[in-house]
């Protein structure tokens, strides 16, 4: 495919402040709207501008897809923490009464891996699509 | 008039043109532009967490995809089992033929060497146009290996129906030709 310079460095202005807006609207997911999914969509989309940058960039697929498998494993294990401390699966590790800026860690923690989980997911979907004509 | 009643029926046209047209490119965009409208259609009505996921799903990602897969539909590959020079680049006469095929047909045409590395897919198999062998039989004809199912193969049947040491094989599509 034949890329423009002047979309090569719209690219290259572009890509950090996207990276920026998706970690911010994942770790701002429990007070204001947006979250895992949605940021990680959007830090797939930083990646995909990588690819007008450097249309020859070959990714490890089996790499990215195994990442994928041990972050699936690490939101069930966060989920699941609170049955050492309350007893009960799937709920918030932070005991009640706790003051409520302590309570939105786990909210942060499940938001930020699941973000991950979806740009990894995404990734590996658009490459093994680009790699698949090549 | 309200800005959603007029954005409502800026996506109504929107709609009705990407059914109607025909060209490809252009319609990638109308469909990113009808994603936008929806996205600010779902600002409008309170629910902003689905018009981020629609706003980079719908208006990023699905025409990126689309784009990218319109300019792979446009190659085609060919495998090369041959090796004397029919199908070399400047003096070979079966490039020349595939040639004007394949510009007939507004194509990009991609010859390789019999390298399995170099052609592989991700996951499977690299989807291979057509094969160019030596028939075991007669030495002098050129046997054109191509699927039945496409439609391009039936192109180029007629196109070297007049041409003698060329021969069509179509074979199944499941079936392993290579």
């Amino acid at each position: 495919m034949r890329i423009s310079l002047i979309l090569v460095c719209i690219s290259r202005l572009l890509y950090p402040f996207i990276l920026l807006f998706g970690f911010y609207i994942i770790l701002n997911g429990d007070k204001s709207p947006g979250g895992g999914f949605q940021g990680g969509v959007i830090l797939a989309t930083a990646f995909f501008i990588t690819y007008f940058i450097d249309p020859k960039k070959i990714i490890n697929l089996k790499l990215l897809v195994k990442i994928e498998k041990y972050l699936f494993a690490l939101i069930l294990i966060v989920a699941c923490i609170s049955y050492f401390t309350n007893g009960e699966f799937f709920t918030n590790f932070i005991p009640v009464d706790s003051p409520i800026e302590n309570k939105r860690i786990f909210l942060i923690l499940l938001n930020f891996f699941i973000g991950l989980k979806v740009t990894t997911g995404l990734i590996a979907v658009f490459s093994a699509f680009i790699e698949e004509g090549r | 008039m309200r800005i959603e009643t007029l954005l409502q029926i800026i996506m109504i046209i929107i709609a009705l043109t990407i059914i109607l047209d025909k060209d490809n490119l252009r319609l990638v965009i109308f469909s990113s532009a009808f994603s936008l409208i929806a996205a600010s259609l779902y600002y409008m009505n309170k629910s902003p967490d689905v018009a981020l996921a629609e706003a980079a799903i719908g208006s990023a990602i699905i025409p990126l995809i689309f784009i990218i897969a319109i300019e792979k539909q446009k190659q085609f590959i060919v495998v090369n089992h041959l090796n004397d020079e029919f199908l070399d680049r400047d003096t070979g006469k079966g490039y020349k033929v595939l040639e004007e095929f394949a510009k007939h047909y507004g194509l990009k045409l991609s010859v390789y060497k019999n390298d399995d590395g170099q052609i592989q897919g991700a996951f499977r198999e690299r989807n291979i146009d057509l094969i160019v062998e030596k028939s075991p039989q007669d030495n002098r004809k050129y046997l054109f290996i191509g699927k039945k199912a496409s439609i391009l193969m039936n192109k180029l049947e007629q196109m070297t129906k007049d041409i003698e040491d060329i021969k069509i094989i179509k074979v199944e599509e499941s079936e392993r030709y290579d």
